[in-house]
């Protein structure tokens, strides 16, 4: 499905503004704080219910407000769709075509996404959870049951952590709830291993188009499971007997610890150049181009599934990229097919009011006016 | 100081799930027009709630008479028994007409999240019964397709297995997630047909 607009009122720092996602590329221009990342986010929130920056429901919510709602079009080969979100401080509501929306993973589905924000960077050299987070975002996209594995094995771990937390710590509860983890997190690691063997070429190919000298990159999936049957990829019930046994192994170490030291929710994904793994020396240059790659691979790989060019959103685009790899990426992101909505400061060469299937708005105190 | 008996009803209605301000208002409105012995009739059956429900010594389940009507059925095959979260997900199942054993209701599923504990279901009662005369041979394990749900019955098949009693889980063609209550009878027939040993 495309995104065809896009309604906010009282987002963030946004009291009424109205888009018109354009064919093409869609820029948000104007100087800093005001406003063209949070028209951004308003667009991802609607489709993933996930704000693009951390931050607290109440903080999407305009100051002085009480309700922040998001309106966003979408058509489609069959109906077009309605989706409208309300935030407030206490909590969401989401309905499609008027009608409440009771499984999140109903919206992921909609709409292909891609985000490119400069926090991305932190991807290269930051926590291990930062890639686990980005690689399940791709995955819930191409298959949409990884979102609610994931969910399930979340619940199951807490439930677990404070079961070990407790003073009796009833044993049939811990395996009961322990065995929901093998099962669950066996699912969530077979949709991990699809998401990097889907991921893998792509990136590499982007990468070497991005940095022809800058070396091979590769990315790989890194069970916290150790065994090389784990990395090489199990099937699903040889994979949650293998996490049965290594919560049986831990256990005497999870009730010191009182929390479960093994599992997925420890996995890490390793990019490396040449084989040498990048979270140790990668340069700030280095890390634009594996970013922008893996990006652009997940932008690739989405178009394959869905047989339609995913919305690309870049956040700062030319704060990350000079001019001339600006207008490359613009040029790549058009041949993929991917409708773009872009911020920055400033215009990217060659996009003119004169140009075709472009839309540009300029931002300013909250408010987005049509410039072409 | 006098209280307002409309804005009373309001308030009473609006604490019911699924009820808000406004449809508590609706329903209290309606109430007022209806024939006095309308709300009279409801305010009997409320109490009739209260002073004639009890759960069934046997199954737990709601019941005005004691055993509840399934268990005092003699035509129920006594050697099944069906285990549900709710006392609600009865009706559901009975719905199917597929079913004709008996139920345990354990009024709730295990869930450290929100403090219950195998205490706070009626676990305990259900193993009590088991032995019976004559002894349970089958623990159907209907609890949600939820995380919690399927601990619970992993739980409980922890506890039933080793009597030499087969447990078995209905074959979910349910939603993950879902509750018994929101499934279709078709659904629901299969789910009790296709059953696995857990
Ligand atoms: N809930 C809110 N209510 C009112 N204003 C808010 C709210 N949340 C954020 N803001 C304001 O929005 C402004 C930032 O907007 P935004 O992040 O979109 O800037 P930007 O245009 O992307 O700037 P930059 O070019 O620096 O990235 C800040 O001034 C911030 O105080
Ligand atoms: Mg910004
Ligand atoms: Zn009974």
């Amino acid at each position: 499905m495309l995104a065809q607009t896009l309604t906010l009122t009282d987002f963030r720092n946004v009291e009424r503004a109205g888009v018109e996602l354009a064919p093409r590329l869609t820029f948000l221009v104007g100087d800093n704080a005001q406003g063209k990342t949070n028209a951004l986010e308003a667009l991802a929130y609607a489709l993933t219910l996930k704000p693009l920056r951390p931050a607290r429901l109440g903080d999407l919510v305009r100051r002085g407000a009480s309700t922040a709602v998001v309106d966003v079009s979408l058509t489609g080969p069959a109906l077009p769709w309605q989706i409208h979100v309300e935030v407030e401080a206490g909590g969401r509501q989401v309905l499609v075509n008027g009608k409440l929306l009771r499984d999140p993973a109903n919206l992921l589905g909609a709409v292909a996404l891609v985000a490119f924000t400069p926090d991305d960077l932190a991807l290269v050299k930051g926590a291990p959870e930062l890639r686990r987070r980005s690689l399940d975002r791709f995955v819930f996209q191409v298959q949409p049951g990884h979102l609610r594995h994931a969910r399930d094995y979340q619940r199951a771990l807490r439930a677990r952590n404070l079961l070990l937390r407790r003073l009796d710590r009833d044993r049939r509860s811990l395996d009961a709830f322990g065995e929901m983890l093998a099962i669950a997190g066996a699912r969530l690691m077979a949709g991990r291993h699809l998401g990097i063997s889907l991921l893998r070429p792509a990136l590499t190919r982007r990468h070497r188009q991005l940095a022809p000298d800058g070396g091979e990159l590769t990315i790989d999936y890194r069970p916290a499971l150790a065994g090389e049957e784990a990395a090489a990829g199990l099937d699903e019930s040889a994979a949650s007997e293998r996490l049965r046994q290594a919560l049986q192994e831990a256990l005497p170490l999870d009730l010191a610890r009182r929390q479960t030291c093994r599992g997925p929710h420890l996995d890490d994904v390793e990019l490396a150049l040449d084989g040498v793994p990048t979270r140790r020396f990668a340069s700030q240059g280095q890390s634009r181009s594996i970013v922008l790659a893996l990006r652009l691979a997940e932008a690739d790989e989405l178009r394959r599934a869905r047989g339609e060019g995913p919305l690309l959103l870049a956040d700062d685009l030319l704060a990350e990229l000079d001019d001339g790899r600006a207008s490359a990426l613009l040029t790549t992101l058009d041949a993929i097919g991917a409708r773009v909505v872009a911020t920055g400061t400033r215009l990217p060469p060659g996009l003119s009011a004169a140009t075709a299937g472009c839309a540009i708005y300029s931002v300013r105190a909250g408010r987005l006016s049509r410039a072409n | 100081m006098a209280v307002d008996p409309l804005r009373e009803l309001c308030d009473l209605l609006a604490r019911l799930p699924g009820v808000g301000e406004r449809t508590a208002q609706r329903l209290a409105y309606h109430v007022v027009r209806q024939s006095p012995d309308y709300a009279r009739a409801l305010a009997q059956a409320l109490l009739g709630v209260v002073d004639g429900v009890r759960t069934c010594s046997r199954c737990q389940a709601l019941t005005a008479v004691e055993p509840c009507a399934i268990c005092g059925d003699p035509q129920r095959e006594r050697g099944v028994v069906c285990v549900v979260a709710n006392p609600q997900d009865i009706a559901s199942i009975e719905a199917t007409g597929e079913y004709r054993g008996l139920y345990h209701v354990l009024h709730g599923v295990l869930s450290p999240l929100e403090g219950i504990g195998p205490e706070e279901i009626r676990a305990r009662q259900l193993i009590a019964r088991l032995p019976g005369e004559p002894p349970v041979r089958e623990v159907i394990v209907a609890t949600p397709a939820s995380v919690e749900g399927e601990a619970t019955a992993l739980y409980l098949a922890g506890l039933i297995r080793p009597l030499g009693i087969a447990v078995t889980r209905i074959a979910f063609g349910i939603p993950m997630g879902g509750e018994i209550e929101y499934a279709d009878k078709l659904t629901l027939a299969r789910a009790l047909g296709g059953r696995r040993p857990i």
